[in-house]
């Protein structure tokens, strides 16, 4: 699997060159790069990356700003002629600081340093899907997920602890949830088979919420389950 | 380090880093700076840049050395006024950025009075000195500006 990142680097010159650097490396694939914070940020908001290749001085806000402001945490490679920051970058728990300009030997060795953590993340995330709600990314792992319901132009996730609304359509999540682990058993509900309570005549209990099955469904239902 | 004969797609001989030598000597003679003299070697033997930082693509090394004529080397020319108009921490901010770039073009004297600039910019900074620095910064720039062209010429051939 490929690992997604950007490049935020306002330095015409370095950015170049780190792009060169990147393209190099097969596993990785280059989704954008930016000139200042505001710009990544608003491409960060609405898409998912694995790791950012971030300048710290830059005009507008600064690359530990643009940190701050993320709805989530990728891994960041600092890229920066400085070594003042190394004690904040510390503090950020950034993965790597590569001096500017950097060599060859040094960034092949940062994305050595990087590789494992970046397989530990694909294994741990493999069952995640990420939704758009309350104006944000969220992460929600397939356990989690009790069922979801289609409401219109939103769907609705229901997880044990919160409910989340999301401008999607059921076709679209049916595709990236789990399929061993979810079923759809009616046109506007798929729901996560482990959670089931019971189920009755057409009707399947999740927690305290009763989900129709379909008549269209009710055959691929039950033939999915474990019926003695 | 490179060879001093360059091949090139014609098989047509290149300026050489030989003939890039003799412009070196020649010009050598009245130069009493010996920060510009090593800025000027620099120029003349120096593509170790485009193996440690290019992995010798020459596509990619001419394409930083075309932004670095185009871009970051007028920039030197804009210190003395961004010092009058901006402060020191502009000065310093702009120093900062540009300073790689010298260092990954082989230009390391010019990185390193670059840094020096860099490091004396506080809020009590002796502005007079700094002036002075840009100065010098701006004299070596000048120095190595044909030297560099020429290298951008050589290396736009092999790329």
């Amino acid at each position: 699997m490929s690992t997604t990142c950007i490049i935020v680097e306002d330095d015409k010159i370095s950015s170049l060159h780190l792009q060169r650097l990147v393209e190099q490396e097969t596993k990785f694939t280059l989704a954008g790069t930016f000139t200042n914070a505001d710009d990544a940020l608003s491409f960060l908001t609405h898409q998912m990356i694995d790791l950012i290749f971030l300048d710290i001085e830059m005009p507008g806000a600064n690359g530990f700003q643009l940190l701050d402001q993320l709805p989530y945490r990728p891994y960041v490679i600092l890229t920066t002629s400085k070594t003042e920051y190394a004690f904040t970058a510390f503090q950020y728990s950034v993965t790597d600081y590569l001096k500017k300009p950097i060599t060859i030997p040094r960034f092949k060795e940062s994305i050595k340093k990087i590789e494992p953590y970046l397989e530990k993340q694909k294994d741990n995330h493999a069952h995640d899907i990420f939704i758009r709600a309350d104006g944000k990314l969220i992460r929600l792992h397939n356990n989690e997920i009790c069922f979801v319901e289609a409401l219109g132009d939103y769907v609705k996730f229901v997880t044990e602890q919160k409910n989340y609304l999301s401008l999607t359509t059921l076709k679209s999540i049916e595709e990236k949830l789990n399929d061993e682990m979810f079923l759809k058993v009616h046109r506007s509900y798929i729901i996560n088979t482990k959670k089931i309570n019971d189920i009755e005549d057409n009707t399947v209990l999740i927690g305290r919420h009763v989900i129709p099955i379909s008549k269209a469904h009710r055959k691929t239902v039950m033939d999915r389950l474990n019926i003695i | 380090m490179r060879n001093q004969s360059l091949p090139t797609h014609d098989g047509a001989p290149l300026q050489s880093t030989a003939t890039l030598f003799v412009a070196y000597q020649q010009s050598k003679e009245d130069e009493t700076n010996s920060t510009t003299e090593n800025a000027v070697a620099e120029a003349v033997h120096g593509d170790q840049w485009i193996k440690d930082y290019f992995d010798n693509d020459y596509s990619i090394a001419v394409a930083v050395l075309g932004i670095f004529i185009e871009e970051t080397m007028p920039e030197i020319n804009g210190l003395a006024n961004l010092l009058t108009n901006k402060g020191v921490d502009e000065l310093r901010r702009k120093v900062h950025k540009i300073k790689p770039s010298f260092k990954m073009i082989g230009q390391l004297s010019l990185a390193s009075a670059l840094k020096d600039l860099e490091n004396n910019c506080s809020v009590t900074a002796d502005t007079e000195n700094l002036y002075g620095k840009i100065k010098t910064i701006q004299a070596q720039t000048e120095r190595v500006r044909p030297l560099i062209l020429n290298q951008y010429n050589t290396i736009s051939k092999l790329a």
